[in-house]
């Protein structure tokens, strides 16, 4: 058995060859299922400390944006491991960067945050057209819409898209956070979201309030 | 001299005494309107991109009916340069969208390429990230020596046809022009363009000393690349002036900003001050951790245009270093009311304007249609013309 608290630490240092060793040792085990679960949960405590980090100062974007890369590949090297068990999930999250925005950089980060806090997230992409995330929200019925984008224009697409599902007579079936750089406490208001985050740490706690 | 001519000395000399840390006869007002111009004219991003006419006359309405002292920089890019070079890094994704540039398109050097790189990075850059980057200048001679000729001439006349909207601004209405040129820091050339932001934050912790030595040995050839701007267009009477937008410094923790960002940086400023050109930084995002680099950065020698912090701090910190530009924002003038507008001018001209060393402007560049209320721009800007006289 790998030691989880060494996972752990090692997560939240970013430390990448001590990750591989761990897992390239849990997948040379025959009936190893339920300790790649536990290495999961480690993993994602780890990611817990890596937002910790954050909020503290010591961490910086650059260093989420690299967690998040450590994170997708501990979890694509697990994936034959897992597929055997099941994991329980929290909420469920409908993600996209919206209409007119390419950027990714801080959906990324979010998403990464936010399935290492338990919650499945349905990641549409970039540049989303409103009527894909509302047949989507129609479809998978989600706990929480995210919309992410940087550009200023963003925020039109975001309105947008917080009113074709007022019109679709879904908005109070979920709840709307939005992120990015242009997102303030006057443009949340005025795009009808629930709550908004410059910071995916925050974010997360916000998400895990509505679904707690 | 005419009076347009006496308009153009007088904005200079306001804009350019600021600049200094004297105080001038008011505070200016800088206007950074970027592609909102374009839609402000009735024009798409993409139409002033195809037709620099469009991008001057789009200026010239913007000149004629909003009330600033200067407007920071021709906006529009040279869609037929990227054309004739076969780029497929910019992306339109509707009619009415600005043009992007993704972080995908922005992969197109290897990890294991470092060393190559820093060996000669002037080779790398026309043998490799060319041919990658531009479909056509990776096909066989001559198409690609042709497609090379075709770009260098659009470039050519793309230049012209910037002058003649500086010459005409200048000459029909006295409206100067801020920047002559741009510049990058190295790491964000790298993580804009060769190896993309993703790659970077995994090169600086899977291979940190080549990272940093491809930095240190491409900051030479991004200072030519920069004094080639400023030698590009006619001698002025002002010193020229470089816009700086980076990029990365705010995302990266300060020990890393320390070994990767900073040296390569204070260098490029240190260079161009002592060669008499003001170097414009965009500090984009939260620089309060780092005000105290930036009080090393040669004094009254460079500007600094801000997107967030606050502007007691900033005074406080930097008054005696550089001229802070911005800080009002953006987002304001598209949801805030006239009221609201003024309010946040006023608050931002009580913190900064006392002494000089403050020119009024947005937090970031306007750019999509919406990204300004016309009517709040101008009663913020003529709000600061009034309340912003030094008496």
């Amino acid at each position: 058995m790998v030691d989880l608290k060494v996972l752990t630490q090692a997560m939240s240092d970013l430390d990448e060859d001590v990750l591989n060793k761990a897992i390239d040792e849990v997948l040379s085990k025959d009936d190893n299922a339920a300790e790649a679960q536990e290495v999961v949960k480690a993993c994602q405590q780890g990611m817990t400390l890596v937002g910790e980090r954050y909020d503290s100062g010591e961490y910086f974007i650059g260093d989420l944006v690299f967690a998040g890369e450590v994170l997708q590949s501990v979890m694509d090297k697990l994936k034959p491991a897992l597929s055997a068990g099941s994991s329980a999930k929290g909420g469920k999250i409908v993600l996209a960067t919206v209409f007119g925005d390419l950027h990714d950089i801080g959906k990324n980060i979010f998403r990464s945050m936010v399935e290492a806090a338990n919650f499945e997230v349905i990641d549409l992409g970039i540049n989303v057209p409103v009527s894909q995330i509302v047949d989507k929200v129609k479809e998978v019925n989600p706990d929480i819409v995210g919309l992410s984008g940087v550009l200023t224009l963003a925020l039109d697409s975001m309105k947008e898209t917080v009113n074709a599902l007022n019109e679709a007579g879904l908005r109070n079936s979920v709840k709307v956070i939005i992120g990015g750089v242009p997102v303030n406490e006057n443009v949340c208001k005025s795009i009808g979201a629930d709550a908004f985050s410059t910071n995916a740490a925050e974010g997360v706690k916000i998400c895990q309030g509505w679904v707690g | 001299m005419s009076e347009v001519m006496n308009l153009y000395q007088e904005r200079l000399n306001r804009i350019f005494k600021t600049l200094r840390l004297e105080q001038a006869d008011r505070v200016p007002v800088l206007g950074t309107y970027g592609t909102w111009s374009s839609y402000f004219a009735g024009y798409t991003d993409a139409e002033t991109n195809w037709d620099t006419d469009k991008c001057g006359k789009a200026l010239m309405k913007v000149a004629d009916e909003l009330p600033v002292d200067m407007i920071h920089m021709i906006y529009n890019r040279p869609g037929g340069v990227y054309q004739a070079l076969g780029s497929s890094a910019f992306h339109y994704l509707s009619d009415s969208n600005i043009v992007q540039y993704s972080d995908e398109s922005a992969q197109i050097m290897k990890d294991d390429e470092y060393p190559e790189f820093t060996k000669d990075p002037f080779r790398f850059l026309v043998e490799k990230v060319l041919p990658r980057k531009y479909a056509e200048l990776a096909k066989d001679s001559p198409m690609r020596d042709l497609a090379f000729a075709k770009g260098a001439m659009k470039f050519g006349m793309y230049g012209g046809q910037k002058g003649a909207i500086e010459g005409s601004l200048a000459a029909q209405y006295g409206m100067p022009l801020l920047f002559d040129g741009i510049i990058l820091h190295p790491m964000d050339w790298i993580a804009d363009f060769f190896r993309g932001i993703k790659g970077v934050f995994g090169d600086i912790r899977r291979r940190p000393a080549e990272f940093a030595e491809a930095i240190q040995a491409f900051t030479p050839l991004v200072i030519r690349l920069g004094m080639g701007q400023v030698h590009m267009g006619p001698p002025k009477p002002n010193p020229k002036v470089l816009l700086f937008p980076l990029h990365l410094p705010t995302m990266l923790k300060v020990a890393d900003f320390d070994k990767y960002y900073w040296p390569s940086f204070k260098m490029i400023m240190e260079f161009f001050a002592a060669h008499n050109v003001y170097v414009i930084p965009f500090y984009e995002g939260d620089w309060s951790r780092y005000y105290n680099h930036l009080q090393e950065l040669p004094a009254k020698k460079t500007g600094g245009w801000f997107e967030h912090g606050d502007p007691k701090e900033i005074k406080d910190k930097l008054k005696d270093t550089m001229c802070v530009i911005g800080l009002f924002p953006a987002t304001l003038l598209q949801y805030g009311t006239k009221e609201e507008c003024i309010a946040k001018a006023k608050e931002l001209l009580d913190n900064l304007a006392p002494g000089g060393g403050y020119i009024f402007g947005t937090d970031k560049e306007l750019l999509a249609p919406a990204d300004g209320k016309a009517e709040n721009i101008i009663a913020v800007n003529e709000f600061v013309m009034e309340y912003g006289i030094y008496k």
